[in-house]
């Protein structure tokens, strides 16, 4: 019973960052039809900023982590209109690569700025105290964290159902022309799904940084939730949410019952049997090109 | 502006394409509540001139809609200023069913806040059913109604043509560009065609641009008739005059020896 626990909490806790990863790439992907290979280093990037703006100037955790969102908002928002903006139009693995060469000078630019420093990144007002559930004990933040996560990872996709701004960015996904001509501003719409795109990475950086320790490790986990994207369905904002869960839960009864070192190649072959069978994954609305 | 003003007004509209001069020096005038129709060969420019006009493209020269200038405007603010328009691949989305389709082209006219949906769902409801009312009427003209919950990747090409026209004219425009609506269309869904656009103008005063390839639709239907030739203003006038004058015959099937 409480390897069933541990299994379904601890794979809960990953399925919430990996909801919040997938809600980001699901977004860039609505809007440019690029897989974002450097979605990691947004992650990444976020985490380092917070972990460094504390460490330089002291303030409340809460303000150098919106500075840092700010700041990878602002990144991902030039991603876009420096270069993605430029690629529309063009086979869909130019972007693509265009991302992993993004991916790769921003590796190169945080290890000149931020080295082999490592961050420890203290979340306030969390208990530091742990629970029994079911015979098994789980840290307090661990629960509350995935709470965060989920919590987030609905509102935005409610925000993106109900609000105006939602209605926007999906009619801009469906059908560029359609929606320009009914009044949307496509391009500022790309732009600011870009920005939210990287945001949300940032966010899911620093949920996952003050669980463990800032290190570029962090960047695997961006691929690791591509699996979740995918059995979503790219394009589809409730599968990214519903996708994480059930990769989590998946690597977290791989975890469980058959050892840490088995999760990476379940989670590989999953995304493999996953683009065999059931390539537009469980929510996916349109044909989509694979890359 | 003044109710003299024209719904559309082009002066020296030019477009290049690399070496191409695909529309060249071309003014042209719809006046409000007419429908003019553009016609002439393939290649002469007449996609061009809409695609100019909804400022998809560069040109050079101005355009005003209804007094108002919209060279400097870009292509999603045209609705603004009560612009709408078809286009020759129907843009439908496939997903989605067909009165859905027609209503969405109510988006730039009808909108509710985050608060509205909350805590006012009756004024949502109200509000949704009154669009839900004006696509089923729309629909009912085009005789498409008892295809209204039909996903739309389930029809043709002539019903998606029809929704094309019928989601442009769900924004209420008062100049409704139309890239040949009737192409792809059989003789039935042509003379729905003809019923709804003149049904459509009469009853709701939408001034409209045709670009259209069908002779009979064009003799039918307009008021003034404009015919390209290589991206130039070969001639214009009634549709008659026109469509019967050997100038227009030479330039579609080439001058007799």
């Amino acid at each position: 019973m409480d390897l069933l626990t541990v299994a379904v909490i601890g794979g809960l806790s990953l399925g919430a960052i990996y909801a919040l990863i997938a809600l980001g790439l699901v977004l860039g992907f609505r809007a440019t039809d690029t897989l974002n290979f450097s979605h990691g280093q947004f992650m990444l990037l976020a985490a380092y900023l917070t972990g460094k703006f504390k460490i330089m100037t002291g303030l409340p955790f809460w303000i150098v982590a919106l500075a840092a969102l700010l700041i990878v908002a602002a990144v991902g928002a030039i991603l876009y209109r420096g270069l993605l903006q430029r690629l529309v139009g063009l086979p869909h693995f130019i972007p693509v690569i265009a991302t992993l060469g993004f991916a790769a000078i921003a590796d190169g630019i945080m290890g000149i700025l931020f080295g082999a420093e490592q961050f420890v990144i203290e979340l306030p007002g969390i208990p530091d105290e742990h629970i029994v559930l079911f015979g098994a004990r789980f840290a307090a933040k661990t629960l509350i964290l995935t709470g965060f996560g989920f919590g987030l990872a609905l509102l935005i996709a409610a925000g993106l159902h109900y609000t105006d701004l939602g209605r926007r960015v999906r009619a801009a996904g469906q059908d560029p022309l359609l929606a320009s001509q009914g009044g949307i501003h496509v391009h500022r719409i790309y732009l600011a799904s870009w920005a939210v795109s990287a945001a949300l990475a940032g966010v899911a950086g620093i949920v996952h940084g003050s669980s463990t320790v800032v290190s570029p490790g962090m960047i695997e986990l961006a691929l690791l939730a591509f699996p979740a994207m995918l059995l979503g369905g790219l394009d589809s904002i409730g599968g990214a949410l519903v996708g994480g869960a059930l990769v989590g839960l998946l690597q977290g009864f791989v975890a469980a019952y058959l050892g840490g070192e088995y999760v990476n190649v379940v989670s590989y072959v999953a995304l493999l049997v996953i683009m065999l069978f059931l390539p537009e994954g469980l929510y996916g609305t349109r044909k989509v090109t694979r890359v | 502006m003044s109710a003299a003003a024209p719904a559309l007004e082009t002066h020296g509209l030019s477009a290049r394409f690399g070496g191409v001069l695909a529309l060249d020096d071309v003014s042209i005038r719809v006046g409000e509540g007419r429908i003019v129709s553009v016609i002439g060969p393939n290649g002469a420019g007449k996609s061009t001139l809409l695609n100019g006009i909804s400022r998809l493209i560069r040109t050079s020269g101005t355009v005003d809609v209804f007094g108002k200038e919209i060279t400097g405007v870009a292509s999603h603010q045209l609705i603004g200023f009560g612009v709408a328009r078809s286009f020759q691949d129907p843009q439908v989305i496939d997903t989605e069913i067909v009165l859905e389709n027609v209503m969405s082209g109510a988006y730039g006219r009808v909108g509710y806040s985050l608060a509205d949906q909350l805590l006012r769902p009756r004024k949502v409801f109200l509000r949704e059913k009154a669009e839900c009312l004006r696509a089923l009427e729309l629909l009912r003209m085009a005789g498409l109604e008892d295809q209204a919950l039909r996903p739309c990747r389930e029809l043709a090409y002539g019903p998606r043509k029809l929704i094309d026209i019928l989601r442009a004219l769900m924004a209420q425009p008062r100049l409704v560009l139309l890239d040949e609506p009737s192409s792809g269309l059989d003789s039935q869904e042509r003379e729905r065609v003809e019923v709804l656009l003149r049904q459509i103008n009469r009853k709701f005063g939408i001034s409209m641009l045709v670009v259209e390839h069908h002779m009979d639709l064009v003799r039918a239907i307009s008021d003034w008739v404009i015919a390209l030739q290589s991206g130039r203003l070969l001639m214009q006038g009634e549709a008659h005059a026109v469509l019967d004058s050997q100038g227009f015959r030479n330039a579609m099937v080439g001058a007799a020896p």
